[in-house]
């Protein structure tokens, strides 16, 4: 395996070439500044980019001309990645070794013209898709309701200010949507290809020089090259006396979630102590939350703490029986202090290390993981694997217990099921 | 142990039975992890069942397949499969669906420890009055969330609403009320009577050593005594072509409105080979309802549908049952009958089908790129077709366009289900 870094013009190529796959990887990352206002954008954008073309005419003769190129698979969203927000491509498509020659220029032409030369006409997007795929959105929207575990993620994220700027409400956001037309929506995309900095990963059993001369001729981008990008957002402070947000739903289970925050945190804590803590508290099976809230206490099926390292902050969710919130949040508040004093099992410290371990040498398993490490690399400055092992071998018991003390319960939601 | 191949995809397959009646499949790829999966063939809707010789049927509630595998992981010294994998750096877990319960794990480390553990775990059993009662919390909280999520509630309806008689018709968790009442004995009964391993495959991929695996295995099973037994009769009965209810509205307060429908075919018998019986008829799927089936701009244009149309086939017994699922807004009958004249037309273009397959041919060569896909397509050949399918490619690449329509021109598409979902007022 070999790593190839080109510096073409207006963005940056990545290639990983390794003879391990059968398919050829290709992701492409447009980053740009997050702001309050890109959420009524983003969503529409990649429907809207998704559905149409500017070669063909309906959905149907994209797919068509897709599964003539042996159909190769691809999405486009744009994500979270802390203060800056990223539009990107993946796809994945069979090595021109397993249909036929040329197949795989064919491939990255297409991709890419669905990425950077969408259906315009007079300055705007194809009005009818637009309309089209804004009602849609706005009605998945509107009855999120019906999908309890969305709606509490949406609801925490509105109580729970990580951001440097307080999110939409869900009725803000509906609204703000609702003004949004197709010129609009064209504009922030012109902004963002205009604004924003390209990073393109190709992996697979490919010649890399081949591939920088395919795509410095396909690639149609405007922006700039950037040096230093900050991705991270510090937490400065938070509630001392958890926000507490209850509301009532006609459903069977309660959603519950804690958010947390960390405050004042080292790189180091938080590449490799925090992974260790969250893994700890509530990872596997084996987590403390697992083996007390769910298989001492039976109040669960499913109870996990999730990470959101570029924000600081980490969230714990479970499902349970409306009556059972006080004594399950007792619990949680009991095992994080645990956490703090250091009170959890040597085997699981080590074991969630080896765990860590094997995450790395799986890395190389599969294309997609090793563009998302490779990704981390470039994008927010992860060390590399290597050195990932070497550091998180040096993580201490005490690590442990130093960052429990600055994990801080912020706000607490519960979806409360009352059928 | 006999060295196989699926041909034209690269992928080498090293097949073993042991005089137990396991059979192992192990397959090589160039990888630093392995995937190792032990399943056995019993699902949830297996519900009624004897060894042959025996008196009586044994009858078991549903969702016990399901509560079964949960129990698995108890075990006498309190030492969790799970935990062992983890300590291991692995990451181990288990799945049920209608047909088969499999267990499993993927690490690059520890290996024959693992596999051990893995072995083991499915072998001795621990089911006590107390940890049945202790699961039973867990497993209500699982079933819960399916009882908030409207696809599932439509789908549990749909299944019973279709047919009469199949166990196919109990959803692979049970009820509440099945889940309650799942006793001790249940498990032991099912237990005994499923997990021997004859009745049960092995198989791994990744970076292995076929030769080494199946040694280790072999001196494994010194140490238990599984006697030849006699084959496993599973109760069957015969199923009517009509639907039970053509059409049902739940009310529920919903926001949106969840509709399913689901037909009840008569599998045609045009073509023999049944592997290849079931792509021809996906294919009637993928021509009228795919990526690029005329349908699709249709529904990429209805702002009444607020999800993409989602399209299964399921083979039951004798049957197929084909599931059309979409969320929309408010009209649900214009869906559902615009999901009907589609179903009954039958114009094919030939550029079509011949695109389809070759989509499909890159979607095999995709699934043989991780070791738990290839897991995963091992398991479903030898429990759908009774070994695996290594001509499969060259039988995708022969598929034929005459044969399709003759294959699917005699489906009666008349039994048909409807469940809406919906509030109210």
């Amino acid at each position: 395996m070999r790593f190839y870094d080109y510096n073409i013009d207006n963005f940056n190529l990545h290639v990983i070439k390794t003879a391990r796959f059968k398919t050829v990887f290709y992701s492409v990352n447009v980053r740009f500044e997050d702001a309050k206002e890109n959420e009524k954008y983003t969503s529409l954008l990649s429907r809207v980019l998704l559905q149409s073309s500017s070669r063909f005419d309906t959905l149907r003769e994209i797919n068509a001309f897709c599964a003539s190129l042996y159909d190769p698979s691809y999405n486009i969203r744009v994500v979270d990645s802390g203060s800056q927000a990223i539009l990107t491509l993946t796809a994945s498509f069979a090595n021109e070794k397993y249909t036929e020659e040329g197949m795989n220029r064919k491939c990255f032409e297409f991709l890419s013209e669905v990425l950077f030369e969408p259906k315009v006409i007079n300055g705007a997007f194809d009005e009818e898709v637009f309309e089209v795929q804004k009602e849609k959105l706005l009605e998945n929207y509107r009855t999120m309701k019906d999908r309890p575990q969305s709606y509490a993620g949406s609801r925490l994220s509105e109580e729970m200010q990580i951001r440097k700027y307080k999110v939409y409400s869900l009725d803000e956001l509906i609204s703000e949507i609702e003004k949004v037309d197709a010129k609009g929506l064209y504009e922030f995309y012109k902004k963002i290809m205009g604004e924003g900095s390209l990073d393109i990963f190709v992996c697979g059993d490919v010649d890399p020089l081949e591939i920088k001369n395919c795509l410095s001729k396909i690639i149609k981008f405007k922006g700039k090259r950037k040096e230093k990008i900050e991705h991270y957002v510090k937490q400065l402070s938070y509630n001392k006396e958890p926000k507490m947000v209850i509301e009532p739903a006609s459903n069977a289970q309660s959603n519950l979630i804690v958010g947390c925050k960390l405050l004042d945190l080292t790189n180091f804590e938080r590449d490799y102590v925090f992974v260790l803590y969250s893994w700890i508290l509530g990872g596997g099976m084996n987590s403390l939350l697992s083996q007390t809230v769910r298989e001492q206490n039976s109040l669960c099926y499913y109870i996990y703490a999730v990470r959101l390292s570029l924000f600081d902050s980490m969230r714990i969710y479970a499902g349970i029986d409306g009556d059972k919130f006080e004594r399950t949040y007792k619990l949680i508040q009991k095992e994080m202090k645990r956490m703090e004093k250091g009170d959890f099992p040597l085997e699981l410290f080590e074991g969630v290390k080896e765990i860590y371990y094997n995450s790395l040498i799986k890395i190389e398993d599969s294309q997609n993981d090793l563009v998302g490490s490779f990704t981390s690399e470039v994008f927010v400055y992860s060390d590399d694997i290597n050195t990932r092992k070497k550091k998180m071998e040096k993580v201490t018991k005490e690590d442990v217990m130093n960052l429990a003390k600055k994990v801080h319960i912020d706000t607490v939601y519960l979806l409360k099921g009352e059928r | 142990m006999e060295k196989k191949n699926y041909e034209g995809l690269d992928l080498d397959v090293y097949e073993e039975v042991l005089d137990n009646g396991l059979r192992i499949y192990i397959s090589p790829i160039e990888r630093h992890t392995i995937h190792a999966r032990i399943t056995t063939f019993f699902g949830g809707s297996t519900l009624e069942f004897k060894l042959d010789g025996d008196s009586s049927f044994i009858k078991v509630p549903g969702g016990v397949a399901h509560f079964l595998e949960h129990k698995m992981f108890e075990k006498e010294d309190g030492n969790d499969p799970l935990a062992v994998y983890e300590n291991n750096g692995a990451s181990g877990n288990a799945f049920t669906n209608e047909f088969v319960t499999a267990y499993h794990f993927t690490g690059a480390g520890h290996f024959y420890e693992n596999l051990e553990t893995l072995l083991k775990a499915v072998h001795e059993p621990y089911f006590t009055d107390e940890n049945v009662l202790k699961e039973k919390g867990i497993i209500s909280q699982e079933k819960k969330q399916d009882l908030d999520n409207p696809f599932s509630i439509v789908y549990e309806r749909c299944l019973v609403n279709t047919f009469f008689f199949f166990f196919f018709k109990n959803t692979v968790l049970g009820s509440l009320d099945d889940i309650n009442s799942i006793t001790k004995e249940d498990l032991y009964n099912c237990y005994n009577t499923f997990y021997h391993p004859s009745n049960m495959i092995l198989t791994v991929s990744g970076d292995v050593n076929p030769k080494e695996v199946i040694d280790f295995v072999k001196k494994f099973y010194k140490d238990y005594d599984f006697k030849k037994r006699p084959k496993i009769i599973v109760k069957e009965k015969k199923e009517p072509l009509t639907v039970v209810k053509e059409k049902d509205i739940i009310h529920m307060d919903n926001l949106s409105k969840e509709v399913m429908i689901s037909y009840k075919i008569k599998r045609p018998t045009y073509v023999k080979d049944e592997y290849l019986n079931r792509i021809y008829f996906s294919f009637l799927l993928d021509l009228k309802f795919g990526a690029i089936s005329k349908i699709v701009d249709v529904f990429a244009n209805d702002a009444n549908l607020i999800s993409p149309v989602s399209s299964y086939l399921e083979p039951v017994g004798d049957y197929y049952m084909i599931i059309f699922n979409a969320t929309v807004k408010d009209d649900a009958d214009s869906f559902i009958n615009l999901v009907d004249k589609t179903m009954k037309e039958d114009e094919y273009s030939l550029d079509s089908f011949n695109l389809i397959k070759k989509a499909i041919l890159n979607s095999i060569i995709l699934s043989t790129e991780n070791a738990s896909g290839i897991c995963s397509m091992i398991a479903n050949q030898v429990y759908f077709y009774g070994a695996p399918i290594y001509d499969m490619h060259d039988k995708l690449k022969n598929l034929d366009f005459e044969t399709f329509k003759k294959a699917t021109s005699g489906a009666d598409l008349s039994n048909r289900s409807v469940v809406v979902l919906e509030s109210e007022d």
